[in-house]
């Protein structure tokens, strides 16, 4: 009986423990993606690759993707009022459910896949706005339901039908449009693009397990490794933050130190999204203070009489700008690092930003802390694509052996890439007739690893 | 009211009736309640523009320190003001993709696609921002 208690007690207190708890503890995102892939023996051919996943100079339509993506909605009410809501259910949709018969997307995949083929975008956005973070992107935003997931739902239906080769051009008009939503300094229509090639790269493997695919080692081999130039993006989000002030500075006891001090916390409180207590704020006015009068004097070769002829103000902003230059310092050159010096990197940025945010009790960093990562996750587009490169060798492999999957990858015909985050080649073990394929998880870079069984078909 | 109770006082002087003599009274108080208010409503009303000339500058070394000294007070506020803000009425009017979206997990595809849900499209159309980029990653 005693142990009978003592047993519901326990559960009872667990019971407790788990209510109390975060739901946010509870609903960890995964860090790997498991999926089955069924390997279609197909030999890649060096001589036979004249398939490109993004169109080349030559195959491009001279002029702006842009209106054609645009326009493409106009005088759509019924479709953007009952159809386009409804995307993502298509997007999700078995080859084989019979609700194809009631997709209509044909005239829009034609304009999809116009855009995707011409030579640039421009997106015309205010970028040297007075308030960069308010800057509104509600026609990236469509990119990401129209030629995302509206696409995505046509490629499946060219599938249904047996049309590989219309559903190998939607994917490269996906790929298109995707370095085409990235034709923006903004990291997050950098994102969008990637989520639309991710949509791409999804649909690929889709294609290529239908089994009716050429194999696409030599197209995936020439891929870029991202989708567009990294720097413009990574300057751009450096240069939009509150912290970042006019040159020539004012001089020290200058009147103009307290209208910049407004301004940026002004554009701080906004692009932060945080809200302080009265008291809060002032402690953080006050502990910031406090910071700038010990750094200015020790790490910036300020005198000390300097800073004492400063405004408070002055002395918070001065320093604030002085430790954005050497933030800006280190996340710039990560635009062309590789992965594994990014990751390395973004350590040290990190651990430099949580100090700060401890010492001076501030809810959100006031420079773009994220960036490395959001960096990181633009580099994903290469480690993706060498991902199905090295499936796409494996599956030459089986063509050229009678279905049968190598003991290991140096066993391949084609050579296998190596995955640009370890710079060696992905995970791979074959056990009996099937074999797993898997990309190794990094510390310090929070993405979704790749972990696919395969087997021949 | 000097001039108000002199004549009071003379017209007590006189021998007047005592109902006299109080009428004079009654209007010497009132003069001199209007001439305080007179007064303050002068005093005050100076005393704010010399604030106001000393915070534009405009005046000698010891302006400058009152101005000096009232600045901060200022700032403060400002920063109180901003840091106290609710920010999230400001976006309830272009709305956010956190107010329509819940965050998804999800895929294959590296947690980029789909980590939103598509937006409702009964409710005003949420617009990405550029401040909206961490909730990619």
């Amino acid at each position: 009986m005693t142990m009978l208690k003592l047993a519901f007690t326990c559960v009872f207190m667990l019971g407790v423990t788990l209510a109390g708890a975060p739901l946010s503890a509870l609903a960890q995102q995964p860090d790997s993606a498991k999926k089955q892939f069924q390997i279609s023996p197909k030999i890649g051919n060096d001589y036979d690759s004249s398939f490109r996943l993004l169109a080349s100079e030559a195959e491009q339509e001279q002029g702006n993707a842009v209106p054609v993506l645009l326009r493409m909605v106009y005088e759509q009410q019924p479709f953007m009022t009952d159809l386009y809501p409804r995307l993502h259910e298509f997007a999700e949709m078995d080859i084989s459910d019979p609700k194809w018969k009631d997709f209509y997307f044909d005239r829009f995949a034609e304009q999809i896949i116009r855009a995707g083929s011409m030579s640039h975008a421009d997106w015309q956005y205010p970028l040297q706005s007075e308030r960069p973070s308010s800057i509104l992107l509600p026609d990236i935003q469509s990119q990401r339901q129209l030629a995302g997931r509206g696409m995505t739902a046509w490629i499946r239906q060219q599938l249904s039908q047996g049309k590989t080769d219309k559903a190998l051009q939607g994917i490269k008009a996906q790929f298109g449009c995707g370095r085409h939503c990235a034709a923006t300094p903004i990291v997050i229509c950098h994102l969008v693009g990637l989520s639309i090639a991710n949509s791409g790269f999804d649909n690929l493997e889709l294609v290529i397990q239908a089994g009716e695919c050429p194999n696409m080692y030599w197209a995936l081999a020439s891929l870029p490794p991202t989708l567009q130039d990294l720097g413009p993006m990574v300057r751009w989000e450096l240069s939009a933050t509150p912290t970042r002030l006019s040159e020539p500075l004012p001089s020290i006891g200058n009147d103009q130190w307290i209208q910049i001090s407004n301004r940026f916390i002004d554009l701080y409180s906004e692009a932060g999204n945080t809200r302080y207590t009265r008291e809060e704020g002032e402690a953080l006015q006050k502990k910031m203070d406090l910071l700038a009068k010990d750094q200015l004097a020790k790490e910036f070769c300020f005198t000390v009489e300097d800073v004492e002829r400063m405004t408070k103000e002055e002395r918070i902003m001065r320093w604030l700008y002085l430790r954005y230059l050497q933030f800006r310092s280190n996340v710039e050159p990560l635009a062309y690092q590789s992965p594994k010096q990014i990751v390395a990197a973004k350590r040290t940025i990190e651990a430099t930003i949580e100090k700060l945010l401890r010492e001076s009790g501030a809810k959100s960093s006031p420079y773009p802390a994220m960036l490395p990562q959001g960096i990181l996750a633009c580099r994903n587009f290469e480690r993706r694509a060498k991902f199905l490169q090295t499936i796409e060798a494996i599956r030459d492999y089986a063509a050229r052996n009678n279905g049968a999957l190598p003991a290991k990858l140096d066993d391949l015909h084609l050579a296998a890439p190596s995955d640009p985050f370890t710079e060696q080649q992905f995970a791979y073990e074959l056990k009996g007739k099937t074999a797993r394929l898997s990309q190794a998880k990094i510390d310090g870079f929070s993405g979704v690893n790749l972990d696919y069984e395969l087997t021949a078909k | 009211m000097y001039e108000c109770g002199y004549a009071a006082g003379v017209a007590a002087s006189r021998k007047r009736t005592r109902v006299v003599t109080t009428r004079w009274q009654v209007v010497s108080l009132a003069a001199s309640v209007l001439a305080c208010l007179s007064f303050s409503i002068h005093f005050f009303s100076t005393e704010v523009d010399r604030i106001d000339q000393l915070g534009k500058g405009s005046s000698g070394n010891a302006a400058q320190q009152q101005s000096a000294d009232l600045e901060p007070k200022i700032a403060a506020n400002t920063w109180i003001m901003h840091l106290t803000r609710d920010r999230h009425s400001d976006q309830q009017t272009v709305g956010t993709l956190q107010a329509s979206g819940t965050p998804k997990v999800t895929s294959s595809t590296g947690g980029l696609e789909d980590k939103l849900e598509p937006i409702p499209f009964t409710a005003p159309n949420p617009p990405l921002r550029p401040s909206d980029f961490p909730l990619f990653l």
